[in-house]
């Protein structure tokens, strides 16, 4: 068996599909965190199977880590606390982190008993990083935070943080910001859920006076906006958002099978996501030749995302009012699925970079626009 | 001579209109020109056809090439023959069902319509219902009849009365040679909504208004980069493994994106795209017949209903 038949025939386990059933029987609003399944997946060195055995991975490359996503979605397993914690906050580290940071939060990471999340958007600025105001002060060898951090997930079930502040005060927005690692379970950090539509909740956390010591700063001191530019990048293929998108609709069209009404806008849909697939898996492909795309990956995550919009809007005419029925009523088609879907579905075209970015970039990067 | 030089950007305003012939029975706006880029193109077969056809797609170029590549996958030619491919007896027709034709004794009787460079080629493909026949088209029993459309292209009506023809059943090839011409095509149309797209994106860099060039606007550089993804997105889908389903779905999409590039093209080029001295018109003229060339979108999501059903 290769790598994603024998995730899949672990994710087709009795007690993997005990844990999903589990999971799909919760009340509308509820949110997932930390998983048991993200353990079983980390004892086997599955959790970052592209990273170095030394650092808890299995070695392998990007094409395998995509398998994984896909795979882990496909069975409805949530990936979003993954994704964070090894897709952007592991990559970061793995990348750009001292070799110290590496050995002390990478095997950690890698078998599942550390999650990290990522602190970036500020209450006053989203897309727009440069403008973020959170700020680290020089204290002796170290540094002091003091900043709120808004609208970020999972960061409640985590152990630490990927902090985006401000280090110096240039005029020129890009300039002068530091990613730091931040323990979330630390006086001088304070986290709150903020509700949300989605059964996902934001996260807002209140950085009061954090002393952190040199250690704690990821890559070159002030040259934060290159990082997350360059490496954000990694993680942007498109799979997640694509996966995410055929496991909705493939939903929807069982819908329409059962109540006699696929139409041709749904054989549409599908050949659309056939092409967001295809698109995605040429950035992993890049990836493994280790020439990525920025244009590319841009493209390969608007593509997709932009789906869920027109993936929905056809559930609704298949279910009719019956798609608004949520996973509490017993009548509600495919579980409240589709329901659930409706909610979270404007988070799509937000996270990881809004539509607007990646159309920036595109409009940019490959059309010399703008 | 590399398909990129044949291809550049000295050559492709000369391509972009070679397809064209003065109305009726007119003689190519340029026979000689033809010929030769057509017998460079033969010659660089060996290339990646997709590759190929993606270029040509982006300089609008037209000619027999393609349907010589998709007939010589049932009926083998010698190097130098050209194919029109014959699939329609009504504009309404889907290639995936070619209406029946008659065949009695090897001779092939039959009316297509929308037959491309009928009168330049040397065979044509007719398919109609599990049956292909090649027919030599200089003989007795064939009559080539010019077609006027809007895309400028040399399509004709061709009526065959007892014809003599190479005949074969195709049941079992014919889905696989229509999905691979299909993705050729895909390629085609993805070709010329990119190109549509950069000479669109060119001019808006040119053009100012407002005090500023059109292209510091973000809501024309957003449609344009909309477009771009929507075309990438195909593109990458042309390169997975054709079959019935992946061609139908690639040339589908690809119609779409090839349409409402050629669109924009003319709404942000304003009035000037829309004259003769502006390639977005040509853009515009193309994807009206290239677009529904192997099915109108209904007939393609029609088919794609059928698999899924059975999926």
């Amino acid at each position: 068996m290769n790598f994603r038949e024998e995730v899949r025939a672990f994710l087709a386990s009795p007690r993997v599909q005990d844990a999903v059933a589990g999971m799909r029987a919760l009340p509308p609003s509820a949110e997932t965190g930390r998983l048991e399944i993200y353990s079983w997946l980390g004892e086997r060195g599955w959790l970052a199977p592209h990273w170095p055995q030394r650092y808890g991975g299995l070695g392998l490359g990007p094409a395998e880590a995509a398998a994984l996503t896909e795979e882990m979605l496909y069975a409805g397993v949530p990936d979003d606390l993954h994704t964070l914690s090894i897709g952007i906050v592991g990559t970061f580290l793995l990348h750009s982190g001292s070799d110290a940071q590496k050995r002390e939060h990478l095997p950690a990471l890698a078998n599942g008993t550390r999650m990290a999340t990522v602190l970036f958007t500020e209450p006053s600025c989203g897309s727009d990083l440069a403008a973020l105001r959170t700020e680290a002060r020089q204290d002796g060898s170290g540094w002091r935070l003091h900043g709120t951090k808004i609208y970020n997930q999972k960061s409640q079930f985590a152990d630490m943080a990927l902090c985006a502040a401000r280090t110096r005060s240039s005029g020129v927005g890009m300039d002068g910001i530091t990613l730091f690692l931040v323990p979330l379970r630390s006086a001088g950090v304070h986290v709150s859920v903020v509700e949300s539509m989605g059964n996902d909740r934001f996260t807002q956390v209140v950085i009061d006076g954090l002393r952190l010591t040199e250690d704690a700063v990821v890559g070159e001191l002030h040259d934060g906006w290159t990082l997350m530019n360059s490496l954000l990048l990694l993680e942007r293929t498109g799979i997640d958002f694509h996966a995410k998108a055929r496991v909705l609709l493939d939903t929807v069209i069982e819908r329409a099978r059962a109540t006699g009404r696929l139409s041709p806008e749904l054989a549409e849909l599908d050949a659309r996501l056939a092409a967001a697939h295809a698109l995605a898996w040429q950035q992993v492909r890049n990836l493994a030749e280790d020439r990525p795309s920025p244009g590319g990956s841009a493209m390969a995550k608007w593509y997709a995302s932009e789906h869920f919009r027109p993936i929905l809007r056809a559930a609704a005419e298949i279910d009719g009012l019956d798609s608004a029925l949520t996973s509490w009523d017993g009548a509600a088609p495919a579980a409240g699925a589709v329901e659930s879907a409706y909610r979270t579905g404007p988070s799509l075209r937000l996270a990881s970079g809004t539509s607007e970015v990646m159309l920036y970039l595109i409009a940019t990067g490959e059309l010399g626009l703008l | 001579m590399t398909l990129t030089d044949l291809f550049d950007d000295e050559t492709i305003p000369l391509l972009r209109r070679l397809g064209e012939r003065a109305r009726g029975d007119g003689t190519p706006v340029n026979e000689d020109a033809r010929r030769q880029v057509l017998a460079a193109l033969a010659e660089s077969s060996t290339v990646d056809v997709l590759r190929a056809a993606e270029l040509m797609g982006a300089a609008l170029y037209q000619s027999p090439f393609l349907d010589t590549v998709a007939a010589a996958e049932i009926f083998p030619s010698p190097p130098g023959r050209t194919v029109a491919l014959a699939l329609r007896e009504k504009g309404t027709d889907s290639p995936a069902a070619p209406a029946p034709i008659t065949v009695r004794d090897g001779r092939v009787t039959a009316v297509r319509r929308f037959v491309a460079f009928a009168s330049d080629v040397d065979d044509l493909l007719v398919v109609g219902g599990n049956t292909a026949a090649l027919v030599a088209v200089r003989q007795p029993g064939v009559r080539t009849y010019r077609q006027d459309d809007i895309g400028r292209g040399d399509l004709h009506t061709v009526e065959l009365q007892d014809a003599a023809a190479r005949v074969k059943d195709v049941t079992a090839a014919y889905p696989g040679v229509l999905a691979r011409a299909r993705m050729r095509h895909a390629a085609y149309l993805v070709g010329s909504a990119k190109a549509a797209i950069r000479l669109t994106a060119d001019h808006l860099k040119e053009r100012r208004a407002f005090g500023q060039p059109l292209a510091r606007s973000t809501a024309l550089a957003y449609r344009l980069a909309a477009l771009y993804a929507e075309a990438e997105a195909v593109r990458a889908l042309i390169d997975t493994e054709p079959n019935p389903v992946t061609g139908a779905r690639a040339v589908l999409l690809a119609g779409a994106v090839a349409r409402q590039s050629a669109e924009e093209a003319v709404h942000l080029h304003g009035a000037y795209g829309m004259t003769e001295r502006c390639d977005a018109q040509v853009f515009y003229r193309r994807a009206a017949v290239d677009a529904q060339w192997y099915g109108t979108a209904t007939d393609l999501r029609a088919e794609l209903l059928t698999a899924l059903a059975r999926r």
